[in-house]
């Protein structure tokens, strides 16, 4: 048995999440290999969990971008199994570059863009929600004051959190990404040409 | 063409649903598990690695609103100061588990020196871990186990320091693969074997794939012994050399490779092993130390049982024997 502390939740949160729009439609510009894109994302957040030493790398995005090339390598190889490390020496390389501005201002973009999918939840899901994540309430402190079952309070946190997931990923916000992704790309494309 | 639109659908709703049920625990994580949850969790994060993403994606969703309270009131933070924007939300820790999910933090080293030195990897007892190499050739490392990896331009070097890992080697012919414990080295271009190194045990190395040469440092000059598929070798320590000097070459058969692959399931696959050496291969995987009555020591076992659950397997094994557990801190009492 192992741990994941939420330090990697929250490193997951604040330096991947992000830039998922932006690996989204990078992803939906191209066919790979009949691969679906949500596939592709479900697998490369897999393989950020279980890769150790995660938090040294300093470039996240780029290294999402390429932690999603090796999961669609590894299908059009057939492998079963491909987990990343921070020993590949191509990743440390892309991972040189110091944090950008673009990558803090895509911080406050991914927190406008949460606050959104959260306004636009239905009630009470919204209430619930606000009343657990930012009010910090225990779900079963919720139940008491709105005078729900806990199994309610329950789903609602879920729903809403499927909400926030889809509004955030599919039919999200769609973004072009300025030169920075572009050098990355044309590497990508180059070697899966 | 409506095939495959159909094809599509079918593909989005299936992505759908994985989401949905990561929401659904995800939700249900944020309210503590019970016992039997958590292993629901686990079983379910262990059937598909889409699973595993989808549920960290969530969970990392849940705790970056969090964040948008950190920042001040809804609608108000883009102009959030910078002291604002890295305050932490608070940190419970929720478990995760099941073999798949070995992500250890040890080791939390920044990049930029670390490559330089060989690579340092080990797991915990209970744990298991998949670690991909630069070379495209995965290490999966089982409980309790250590090794270092060294990439250089002429070989892959592996030093197995203990514990036990299958290598699924990616074919380079320029640069063999070369595990070695204490001074047994295995060499492979591009194969699948399994090197073993338990304390106070014989290194063992069971081969897979292809073709694996066993050599060892004290043997220098002799040729090295080659291995093919389904073959297995015990190189025994030196001071047996007055017996046997030599390393012990074995047939051996797919399915009992694959009883030695049971681990990478979190599981273990007892065929006829006596309790009392089935008591010692739980303990590799758990501080829960299974103590066995000396009458009940010889009896044989069957069966495949996980290896994070050593006191679901002694009441497993008490009640088909006709024995009774005990259940005390730390240690599980089988006796008559």
């Amino acid at each position: 048995m192992s741990h994941l502390s939420d330090e990697r939740a929250l490193w997951l949160g604040q330096y991947i999440l992000p830039h998922e729009p932006a690996l989204r439609s990078w992803l939906s510009r191209r066919t790979v290999g009949g691969l679906d894109v949500d596939d592709i994302i479900q697998e490369s957040y897999a393989k950020l969990i279980m890769a150790p030493n995660i938090e040294g790398v300093r470039n996240p995005k780029a290294y999402l971008f390429q932690v999603a090339r090796s999961v669609i390598a590894s299908h059009v190889r057939g492998l079963k199994v491909v987990t990343i490390t921070v020993s590949d020496p191509e990743v440390l390389d892309l991972a040189a570059d110091e944090p950008s501005a673009d990558v803090q201002l895509s911080d406050r973009e991914e927190l406008q863009r949460l606050m959104d999918a959260i306004s636009a939840l239905p009630d009470p899901t919204r209430t619930i929600f606000r009343l657990r994540r930012i009010e910090q309430m225990p779900q079963r402190d919720i139940a008491r004051r709105l005078r729900m079952p806990e199994s309610t309070i329950e789903k609602h946190i879920s729903r809403a959190l499927l909400q926030i997931s889809n509004m955030f990923g599919r039919g999200g916000t769609r973004r072009i990404f300025a030169s920075k992704d572009a050098g990355i790309n044309r590497r990508v494309e180059n070697e899966a040409g | 063409m409506q095939e495959s639109i159909d094809g599509l659908r079918m593909k989005q709703d299936k992505a759908n649903k994985i989401d949905q049920e990561a929401a659904e625990w995800a939700a249900k994580v944020d309210r503590a598990l019970s016992s039997d949850e958590q292993s629901d969790l686990d079983l379910w994060l262990s059937g598909d690695i889409r699973h595993i993403g989808a549920f960290g994606r969530m969970r990392a969703l849940a705790l970056q609103t969090e964040r948008v309270a950190a920042s001040g009131p809804l609608h108000s933070s883009y102009n959030a100061s910078p002291e604002e924007e890295t305050t932490q939300p608070s940190r419970r820790r929720f478990l995760l588990s099941g073999g798949a999910m070995a992500a250890s933090l040890a080791g939390m080293a920044t990049a930029g020196w670390w490559w330089m030195k060989p690579e340092h990897i080990l797991t915990h007892k209970g744990e298991m871990r998949q670690i991909a190499l630069q070379d495209g050739s995965v290490v999966t490392l089982n409980t309790a186990s250590e090794m270092k990896v060294r990439m250089t331009e002429k070989g892959r070097h592996i030093e197995l320091i203990s514990g036990e890992a299958l290598f699924d080697v990616a074919p380079d012919k320029t640069r063999p693969f070369i595990v070695s414990s204490g001074d047994t080295a295995a060499m492979a271009v591009g194969t699948s074997f399994i090197v073993q190194a338990l304390p106070g045990e014989p290194v063992k190395v069971l081969v897979r794939e292809g073709i694996v040469e066993v050599s060892r440092k004290r043997d220098e000059g002799k040729r090295p012994y080659r291995l093919k598929a389904n073959m297995s070798a015990v190189s025994l320590p030196a001071e047996t050399d007055a017996i046997s000097d030599a390393v012990l070459v074995n047939n051996i058969s797919p399915i009992s490779i694959d009883r030695a692959l049971a681990w990478r399931d979190g599981q273990i696959d007892f065929q006829g092993e006596t309790l009392q050496e089935a008591a010692r291969e739980f303990a590799r995987y758990s501080d829960t130390r299974i103590l066995v009555a000396p009458g009940l020591a010889g009896e044989q076992i069957a069966g495949l049982y996980q290896t994070s659950d050593p006191i679901g397997f002694a009441k497993a094994v008490a009640e088909s024997l006709r024995a009774r557990t005990e259940i005390s801190s730390g240690e599980i009492h089988i006796t008559k």
